[in-house]
């Protein structure tokens, strides 16, 4: 009852005081004119009790805070002045000239409207933030002026790396901290950078954020660590990681607590005990920068796949005996420290004969506070086509191992896949199956490689055409060959003159014989006699017809004769007469005319063929 | 002192003798090529080439040192030059391709006539040295069976020595000219290969001519005549130009 006649009792007083004073509701900004992202502070005041505050439009700016509410009342000799200001901190999001509008308020019967306000934003400097800072901090200071708690030192935000200056893919520890000696409460819209240029690898954030101590240049702050996480660049050169931006809320006294509505449900406004309000201050980190130099060319393997830190490989295989058109699995797991969600499949040369798909990756990456590790998988599907014995090629995992600085190359074991006759392969299927050959894959199209074999080397300008025994080729046959005509037809004439004499001497040689036998047979030496009749048979013959004496025979005589056209019958009776000669020769008994016949006949004889044969 | 200079030259000899064999740099030439080293490859072979000897494997090889190097100019000289002693060798002729397939300029060679063609394919199938000896061979089987037709009394045998003398004498005739045609062709340098760049190919044998068109390296010429420092050559019967004699090689 007590309480409600003196909020009655004040409410006469404030009425009365508004009918007193007249009523003013102004808007002030502490700076007209602003940098892009500078905070400033935009009050509006009221000296009067007011309910349905409507603030203008804040489209251009960036509200950080607001509204916050404090109230004055002075009773100054029983006169109690009073007034209520709403307060905002604001942000141009941009360059330019922006007006806060009227805000609106009613008291009594009466809107009542503020003044307007234009704010210049300019471009920011790149202190910019600092003086945003300071003058969050002035502001801070206009804002509770009893405190005078909050200053740079009292709350700022740190960067800081484990490296500056790394290779490309080696890992840096990275620390976002947030030092105070306020009380702070919470976070909120906190921006970290983008790491352009890093994978990053957080170490996951406790559901709580834990509170440090730790001293600077004496002065201990309370630290909490806001992120922590390792990079890997991915690219060399300077790289700069933008500055974080955290909103802190920050608790701090706003004095005593004088709220004119809060005062009518809550306790008594003049013993009111110290009021606390939450505060949010932006604050931004430095910004660092990280110098990454490339991997070493030295030594660099061609297929480097970009690990960088310290591994380990194990390559495993599900199967090594395998139906045709089955599918093998082939495990590649890479384990260790360093930038393993940056790493490659190895290159692996897959014999012809087994297809293979491009690998399914799995990674299983963890960061702690000792860096990031864990293991990669890598699998590849491979279906044999044909039957046949494979061997998969040792591969080599290349890495870059950061203490030792150098390139480390791990083999991989060698892998016999043994595929058999798949089932229902293509021989069971008619020829018409749709089995394509393949064409021959051309990888590269590259010239022949040199000739190594038999090789004559010739001295330059000789050549065989034109040579003296290109020249001796066409020469000397001609002159052998006319050589061999000439001696031929020497040979011949030589041949036909010995023929011409044999037989023109035929019939003398005949004659003579003739004669030794004519004078046997008057002696009558019959043996003698037909020895002379058949040498002068013979030897005419053979002189005749030129026959050599060693080939003289009965039957070649005969032989010749018929071909030179004599008569039949003269060859008989000279073939007789020789027959009777060789049988009378020994066979002694016949008559001295029998001699004389013989005698006649064979001259007969001789005359006879002398005629026929010219 | 003559004693001196006699073991001098005697020593000097062997030197030459164990180091310098045509066919021991062609072995090392061999060596740096399969161990990838072109450049002292090529040039061992030409070393070999400037003793005075010469083979179209050599040539042949020389071209992949230069192909290697990226000399394409050099390379397409001397897969020609291999080509001249061989001209149907397919590895010959697959690497001059390749080798064409870097050069800049287009060169549309005109279409062989069938009989043309026809005398080409024979006149490679040997080299000069072969068509030389087969001539000769066929000469003396002509003689011979001339001999047979002469000097024979028998009627058939007769006619056989007849008809084969004129067919051995037709053969010697062919193979006596296409020798002949082969030793012209490598004789006869009258085709070239541009190996600078790149370069003017003047209206007249002099530097103040007009510029008619430009040629790249690798380019293969017809080069008929020669003008002092200047070089006629003919692309098509409309592309005539002079060159300067050291922008080109004769093949």
């Amino acid at each position: 009852m007590k309480d409600i006649k003196k909020y009655f009792f004040l409410l006469i007083a404030l009425v009365a005081s508004c009918v007193l004073h007249a009523q003013k509701f102004t808007a002030s900004v502490n700076k007209n004119k602003v940098a892009v992202g500078e905070v400033f502070q935009v009050d509006f005041t009221i000296n009067a009790n007011g309910k349905n505050f409507t603030a203008p439009s804040f489209s251009d700016f960036t509200v950080y805070s607001g509204p916050n509410q404090s109230t004055n009342m002075q009773i100054v000799n029983g006169n109690i002045s009073q007034s209520v200001t709403l307060s905002y901190y604001l942000a141009a999001k941009k360059e330019g000239t922006f007006t806060i509008g009227a805000a609106s308020m009613i008291v009594g019967n009466n809107t009542l409207q503020s003044n307007t306000i234009n704010i210049e934003a300019v471009k920011g400097s790149g202190s910019a933030q600092q003086q945003g800072q300071q003058s969050q901090q002035q502001n801070n200071g206009t804002q509770a002026k009893n405190n005078g708690q909050t200053s740079a030192e009292n709350l700022f935000a740190r960067t800081s790396v484990s490296k500056s200056k790394v290779f490309a893919g080696e890992q840096i520890a990275i620390t976002h901290k947030v030092y105070t000696r306020m009380n702070l409460k919470g976070f909120q819209n906190v921006k970290f950078p983008s790491y352009n240029g890093f994978w990053m690898q957080e170490i996951p954030q406790k559901a709580q954020y834990e509170i440090k101590t730790e001293n600077i240049d004496g002065v201990a702050y309370n630290v909490v660590e806001v992120k922590k996480a390792f990079l890997f660049a991915q690219r060399s050169g300077k790289i700069e990681i933008e500055p974080m931006e955290i909103e802190c809320v920050v608790r701090e006294k706003s004095g005593k607590r004088n709220d004119p509505f809060s005062q009518f449900f809550g306790n008594d406004p003049f013993f009111n005990m110290d009021a606390y309000k939450d505060a949010v201050y932006t604050v931004k980190s430095n910004a660092v920068n990280i110098e990454v130099v490339p991997l070493p060319e030295a030594g660099k393997p061609a297929d480097f796949p970009g690990a960088v830190g310290n591994f380990s490989m194990n390559a495993t295989i599900d199967k090594d005996k395998v139906k045709a058109n089955n599918g093998i699995t082939l495990k590649i797991t890479v384990s260790g420290k360093g930038n393993l969600k940056l790493i490659d499949a190895p290159k692996i040369n897959f014999p012809d004969g087994i297809e293979s798909y491009d690998p399914k990756t799995n990674e299983n990456i963890s960061a702690s506070e000792n860096g990031v590790s864990g293991s990669k998988t890598f699998e590849y599907l491979l279906i044999p086509r044909h039957e046949g014995i494979y061997k998969i090629e040792p591969w080599k995992f290349n890495y870059f191992d950061i203490d030792k600085k150098s390139y480390v190359s791990l083999p991989s074991k060698e892998f016999t896949l043994t595929v058999e006759k798949g089932e229902g392969n293509f021989a069971s299927v008619p020829v018409m199956s749709n089995v394509t050959k393949e064409d021959v894959k051309v990888y590269s199209n590259d010239i022949r490689y040199i000739k190594t074999d038999n090789i004559h080397l010739n001295k330059k300008g000789e050549y065989f055409f034109g040579s003296p025994l290109f020249i001796a080729g066409f020469a000397v046959p001609p002159l052998l060959f006319l050589a061999f005509l000439f001696l031929r037809r020497e040979h011949i004439r030589r041949n036909s003159d010995l023929a011409l004499v044999r037989k023109r001497g035929a019939g003398r040689i005949a004659k003579k014989h003739l004669a030794h036998a004519e004078k046997s047979m008057k002696n009558n030496d019959k043996e003698n006699f037909f020895v002379n009749v058949l040498s002068a048979l013979y030897s005419y013959a053979g002189n005749k017809m030129n026959i050599p004496v060693a080939e003289l025979s009965k039957e070649k005589v005969v032989e010749l004769l018929k071909g030179k056209n004599v008569q039949e019958d003269a060859i008989n009776e000279l073939v007789k007469l020789m027959d009777e000669c060789e049988f009378a020769r020994y066979a002694p008994g016949l008559q001295s005319g029998d001699l004389q016949d013989v005698y006649n006949r064979a001259a007969t004889i001789i005359t006879k063929i002398e005629n026929s044969v010219a | 002192m003559k004693y001196s200079l006699n073991i001098f030259f005697f020593f000097s000899f062997i030197g030459i003798s164990l180091a310098g064999t045509p066919t021991n740099i062609l072995d090392s030439a061999n060596h740096y090529y399969s161990k990838g080293n072109f450049q002292k490859a090529s040039e061992q072979y030409e070393k070999i080439i400037s003793l005075g000897y010469e083979s179209p494997e050599v040539y042949f090889n020389l071209g992949n040192a230069y192909y290697k190097l990226d000399k394409i100019g050099m390379s397409v000289l001397n897969y020609e030059r291999a080509k001249k002693f061989s001209p149907q060798n397919e590895d010959i002729n697959f690497n001059l391709k390749l080798a064409n397939q870097k050069t800049l300029d287009k060169i549309e060679s005109a279409p062989k006539l069938f009989l043309e063609d026809w005398w080409d394919n024979l006149k490679s199938m040997h080299s000069e040295k072969t068509w030389g000896i087969r001539s000769i061979a066929c000469f003396i089987l002509f003689l011979f069976f001339l001999g047979v037709f002469i000097t024979t009394q028998k009627v058939l045998t007769k006619q056989i020595g007849f008809w084969l003398s004129i067919v051995f004498f037709s053969f010697t005739l062919i193979s006596f000219f296409i020798s002949k045609s082969r030793y012209n062709d490598l004789t006869n340098q009258n085709s070239a290969v541009i190996l600078i760049p790149s370069v003017e190919i003047k209206n007249s044998p002099s530097d103040a001519g007009t510029k008619l068109f430009i040629l790249h390296e690798g380019t293969k010429v017809a080069a008929p005549e020669t003008n002092g420092e200047w070089v006629k050559i003919e692309l098509t019967s409309e592309k005539v130009g002079w060159v300067k004699r050291s922008s080109i090689e004769f093949i």
